[in-house]
C-alpha cells in the first residue's frame, strides 16, 4: 500500500455572492496517495476546480473556506499563514492551468519567469538557478534555447509545456492540473498527457488532474472522483468506473458520451444541471436521477464504502 | 440524389501586415485556409469534416453557404452553381441553406426575446406576417424542448443556459424547413451532460425535413455518431475520406491514424501510436509535396516533391497519400 499524500476532509468551500451563498463544494473528502493520479471529473460548476484551488488556498476574494481540513503531508494547509502557504505553492503543489496564454506573464522570457520561481522558493545562485531551469524544460521536451523565448513566440503546446516546467522545476509532491489540456488539439493534448505521466514517475509526485473529460481521466488517471453540483458523488480505480459505474450520474455520464471505438447507444442525462445557490434539497442529483425515491429529495445521502477502494454517495448503496 | 457538390474549392485569405511591414516587402502573402478540396453531399445524409484547429474546416462550412466568397473552384447546390453567385440571387437560396454556429454566447442578438429570434426569418423571406411568425415560433420552441414555450419566447439569451441557447439557435436554423444545414461545432462549448441531447436534437430535425448535413467537429467520437460518411483535413486539404465505420475501422492516411490514436477513448481496444513529429505547419508557406512530409514517420523522398492525388482504394475509401497504410487496421 502506497501512502496517503493528501487527505481532505469535510471541506465546504462558499461563495459570497450577490445572489446569495453558492456553495461550490459541500462536505468533500477525497484521498490521494503518493505517486497516484487522481481524475477530478465534472462538468462546469461541479466544483471540481473550486476544490483543486482551494487545495492551495487559491479562491477568488467571493470565495471562503468555510469548514474541514486539508491535510498534505501531515500539515494541515488551512492552518498555515498567508506567508506559509506561499512557500507550499509551487515548493510542494506545482499547479498546471487550462490556459497557459493568460497564465505565462507575456513580458517575461520564458526563462526569467521559471528563474524567478526557483529563486523564490530555493537558496541558490543565479547560475545555478539558470541552470535548473534549463534542465527543467528539457526535462518537458523543449529545447534549452526557449529560455530565451516569449510566450507569444510558443505555440500552444509549447507553452503548455513551458507551464508544467513551472510547475515542476521545483520537484514538488503533488501537481494540481486544471484542464491541462482542453485548449489544445488531441494530438497534442495527447503528447502533454504522455508527458504528465511519465514525470509523474520520474519526480515520484502525485498529480490531480482536473477535467470534464471522463475518458481522457479514465486513459490516464489511477482513480477518478466524480463530482456533481458540489458533492463528491463516486470514488474509485479508473477501470470500476468505467466497467461497473455505481452511482447513477456517473452510469448517465457514460452512456451519455459518445466513444470513437465503439458504436454505443448513447443516453441523455434528463434536465439541467443545478443552481447551487439553491440546490435541490438531499441528494443534488435527484431531480435527474431515473432510481429517485422520497428519501432522495429529503435527506442527502452519506459517502459509503462498498468495496476496496469504492466509495459512492448514494442511498441506493446504504 | 447530389445535394451539395464541391470541387477544386480554394479560399486564400490575405495576411495583415503592419505598416513597416507593407513598406519594407511587396510580396503579398496569403493563408491557405482551403486549398483545392473536393466533395458531394448526398441528400439525407451527414457529412462530417473532422481536424485540428487551423485545418481549414470551418472556413469550407461557411464558403458553401456562401458566407465567404471563394477564389477559385466550384459550388453546386441542388444543381445551382452559387460560387460565385451575387448576394441578390442567394437571397431564395438561403432558406434552404442555414448555419448552426459553434457558440451560441455570441451568435444570438442579446437584446431580442429569443421568440422574435425564432420568428425573424419567417418575417424577413416574407413567409408569414408577424402573428403567424410569431405562432410558428411557438411550436418551434416546443419543439427544441424550451417549454412551457410562451414563457420562453419571452425571455433574452442571457436568461438561458449554453445547452438551451444553442436550442434557440438550432430553432431559428429550422423554422425555414432547410433542405441542408452546415453545423459548426454545435457542441463544442455545450457540457457533456447536455451534448447528446443536441446532438439528438440536430438528428430529429435530419429525419424530419430529410436533411443533408455538413457537419464540423474535431471531435472523432462526436463524428463517428452522427455521420454517414467522415472526411479529415489537415492544413486547407482533404487527406482521407470514407464512410463513417470504414475511417475508424480502416485508417489509410498516417494523419488519420494519428488522431484516432490520440482521442481518449473508455473502450480501446488496442494502443498502436503513430506518433507525428513537431507540430502543425504554417499555412502560409506550407511544406512542399505533401503537406504531412515533415511530421510524417513514414514520408520518402517523394513525399516532398510530388503532392499525394485523393485516389480510390475502393469501398468508397479516398486517401492522399504515396504510402498509405494499407491492411494494417
Amino acid at each position: 500500500m502506497s501512502k496517503t499524500l493528501l487527505s481532505i476532509g469535510n471541506l465546504k468551500v462558499y461563495y459570497y455572492t450577490n445572489r446569495g451563498v453558492v456553495r461550490a463544494v459541500d462536505n468533500v473528502s477525497l484521498t490521494v496517495s503518493s505517486r497516484e493520479m487522481v481524475g477530478l471529473v465534472g462538468e462546469s460548476g461541479s466544483g471540481k476546480s473550486t476544490l483543486g484551488y482551494a487545495i492551495v488556498r487559491l479562491l477568488p476574494p467571493q470565495g471562503r473556506i468555510v469548514g474541514g481540513k486539508i491535510v498534505l503531508d501531515g500539515k494541515n494547509l488551512l492552518e498555515l499563514s498567508e506567508a506559509e502557504i506561499r512557500k507550499v505553492r509551487g515548493k510542494e503543489v506545482g499547479m498546471v492551468f487550462q490556459d497557459p496564454l493568460t497564465s505565462l506573464d507575456p513580458l517575461q522570457k520564458v526563462g526569467d519567469q521559471l528563474i524567478e520561481t526557483i529563486l523564490e522558493h530555493l537558496n541558490v545562485s543565479k547560475k545555478e538557478a539558470y541552470k535548473m531551469a534549463a534542465e527543467a524544460l528539457m526535462e518537458v521536451g523543449l529545447p534549452p534555447d526557449r529560455l530565451n523565448s516569449y510566450p507569444h513566440q510558443l505555440s500552444g503546446g509549447q507553452r503548455q509545456r513551458v507551464m508544467i516546467a513551472l510547475a515542476t522545476a521545483l520537484k514538488p509532491k503533488l501537481i494540481i492540473a486544471d484542464e491541462p489540456t482542453t485548449a489544445l488539439d488531441v494530438i497534442v493534448q495527447d503528447r502533454i498527457m504522455d508527458l504528465l505521466v511519465s514525470l509523474k514517475e520520474e519526480l515520484k509526485t502525485s498529480i490531480i488532474l482536473i477535467t470534464h473529460d471522463i475518458s481522457l481521466a479514465a486513459e490516464r488517471a489511477d482513480k477518478i472522483a466524480v463530482m456533481y453540483a458540489g458533492h463528491l458523488y463516486e470514488y474509485a480505480p479508473s477501470d470500476e468506473i468505467v466497467s461497473k459505474p455505481l452511482h447513477p450520474y456517473t452510469q448517465g455520464l457514460i452512456q451519455s458520451i459518445p466513444d470513437v471505438f465503439v458504436r454505443k447507444e448513447i443516453k441523455e442525462i434528463k434536465g439541467n444541471p443545478p443552481d447551487l445557490a439553491n440546490p435541490p434539497s438531499g441528494c443534488r442529483f435527484h431531480p435527474r436521477c431515473p432510481y429517485a425515491i422520497e428519501k432522495c429529495a429529503k435527506e442527502e445521502p452519506p459517502i459509503v464504502n462498498v468495496g476496496k477502494e469504492r466509495y459512492v454517495k448514494c442511498w441506493l448503496y446504504t | 440524389m447530389v445535394e451539395l457538390e464541391v470541387s477544386s474549392l480554394k479560399k486564400y485569405f490575405p495576411v495583415q501586415k503592419s505598416f513597416i511591414e507593407r513598406l519594407l516587402t511587396r510580396k503579398k502573402q496569403f493563408i491557405r485556409a482551403v486549398d483545392g478540396i473536393s466533395f458531394k453531399i448526398f441528400n439525407g445524409q451527414v457529412f462530417s469534416l473532422v481536424g485540428e484547429s487551423g485545418c481549414g474546416k470551418t472556413t469550407t462550412g461557411r464558403l458553401v453557404v456562401r458566407l465567404e466568397k471563394p477564389d477559385e473552384g466550384k459550388i453546386v447546390f441542388e444543381d445551382k452553381d452559387i460560387t460565385f453567385a451575387k448576394e441578390k440571387e442567394l437571397r431564395p437560396l438561403r432558406r434552404k441553406m442555414q448555419i448552426i454556429f459553434q457558440d451560441p454566447y455570441a451568435s444570438l442578438n442579446p437584446r431580442m426575446r429569443i421568440g422574435d429570434t425564432i420568428a425573424e426569418p419567417l418575417i424577413v423571406h416574407g413567409i408569414a406576417d408577424k402573428k403567424e411568425a410569431k405562432e410558428e415560433a411557438l411550436k418551434m420552441l416546443e419543439n427544441v424542448g424550451l417549454t412551457p414555450a410562451h414563457m420562453f419566447y419571452k425571455l433574452l439569451p442571457h436568461q438561458l443556459s449554453g445547452g438551451q441557447r444553442q436550442r434557440v439557435a438550432i430553432a431559428r436554423a429550422m423554422i425555414l424547413k432547410p433542405k441542408f444545414i452546415v453545423a459548426d461545432e454545435p457542441v463544442s462549448m455545450i457540457d457533456v451532460s447536455l451534448r447528446t441531447s443536441i446532438l439528438k436534437l440536430i438528428m430529429k430535425f435530419k429525419t424530419l425535413y430529410n436533411l443533408s448535413i455538413l457537419f464540423i467537429t474535431h471531435d472523432l467520437a462526436v463524428a463517428r455518431l452522427i455521420s454517414d460518411t467522415i472526411a479529415v483535413m489537415y492544413l486547407g486539404k482533404i487527406v482521407e475520406v470514407a464512410s463513417t465505420e470504414e475511417l475508424i475501422d480502416n485508417p489509410m492516411h498516417p494523419y488519420t491514424k494519428a488522431l484516432l490514436s490520440s482521442v481518449p477513448s473508455l473502450f480501446r481496444r488496442k494502443r498502436e501510436k503513430v506518433i507525428l513529429k513537431g507540430e502543425i505547419a504554417n499555412p502560409i508557406n506550407p511544406p512542399s509535396g505533401c503537406r504531412l512530409h515533415p511530421r510524417c514517420p513514414f514520408a520518402k523522398s517523394i513525399c516532398s516533391q510530388e503532392e499525394p492525388k485523393l485516389i480510390s482504394y475502393g469501398n468508397n475509401h479516398y486517401v492522399a497519400c504515396h504510402f498509405p497504410l494499407l491492411g494494417k487496421g
